[in-house]
């Protein structure tokens, strides 16, 4: 995977599993890292970017997650 | 005699004002009381849900009938999330960093229904993607 999209992944993904106020800090670190990329596709809007960069979020965290435990046979 | 008299009543007077006042300002002081505990409830209801989601919708594939679920149970979360920051972001209310904590919630809540329920058509998705990050597959 591209390091910068995986950098936003997870950025995006550490916004999204705290809990607390801590949230909105985690939310302007994922933002800055939107504006980081944006800087070399000036004709890009951030909103279409990080749409893109959610739709992809629900593929790497179905990637990410623990197999499903099968039960031991009786 | 007289005057005594008139003197005592304005003292009972005052006296019962001032204890109507203390009454009211601890009725003030619990009514804010319960909707501080209400808040913190609600916010420990929110960080449920979104661990369920996390389980049940985002890390699984989940059919209809779990996403209508989720939908119409997310979509009561959004409305009465908005209601209870709207009154904890009032100046009047006791507890500030409740406005804060309201406000981090609703976003992640926010963000749930876009992710979840009103997701990027997977063409333009990808087509983002590609010529952001070329190497991408």
């Amino acid at each position: 995977m591209n390091a910068e999209l995986e950098a936003l992944l997870k950025a995006y993904d550490a916004f999204l599993q705290v809990r607390g106020a801590e949230a909105s800090r985690l939310w302007h670190i994922y933002e800055s890292r939107l504006d980081k990329v944006l800087a070399g596709h000036p004709k890009l809007a951030k909103e279409s970017l990080h749409r893109a960069v959610q739709w992809a979020y629900r593929g790497w965290v179905r990637a990410q997650s623990p197999p499903p435990t099968i039960p031991p046979k009786a | 005699m007289l005057s005594e008299g008139i003197g005592m009543r304005t003292a009972t007077l005052e006296m019962s004002g001032d204890r109507s006042v203390n009454v009211l300002a601890r009725m003030a002081a619990q009514a804010h009381r319960i909707a501080g505990d209400l808040a913190n409830r609600w916010l420990g209801c929110c960080d449920e849900f979104l661990d369920w989601q996390r389980r049940h919708i985002l890390e699984a594939e989940p059919d209809a009938e779990r996403l209508e679920a989720h939908r119409q149970a997310l979509k009561f979360l959004l409305r009465s999330t908005r209601l209870m920051h709207c009154q904890a972001a009032d100046p009047d209310f006791s507890d500030r960093s409740l406005a804060a904590e309201l406000s981090a919630r609703l976003q992640q809540l926010e963000q749930s229904w876009a992710l979840i329920h009103e997701p990027m058509p997977a063409e333009d998705a990808e087509a983002i993607l590609k010529g952001v990050f070329p190497d991408e597959r």
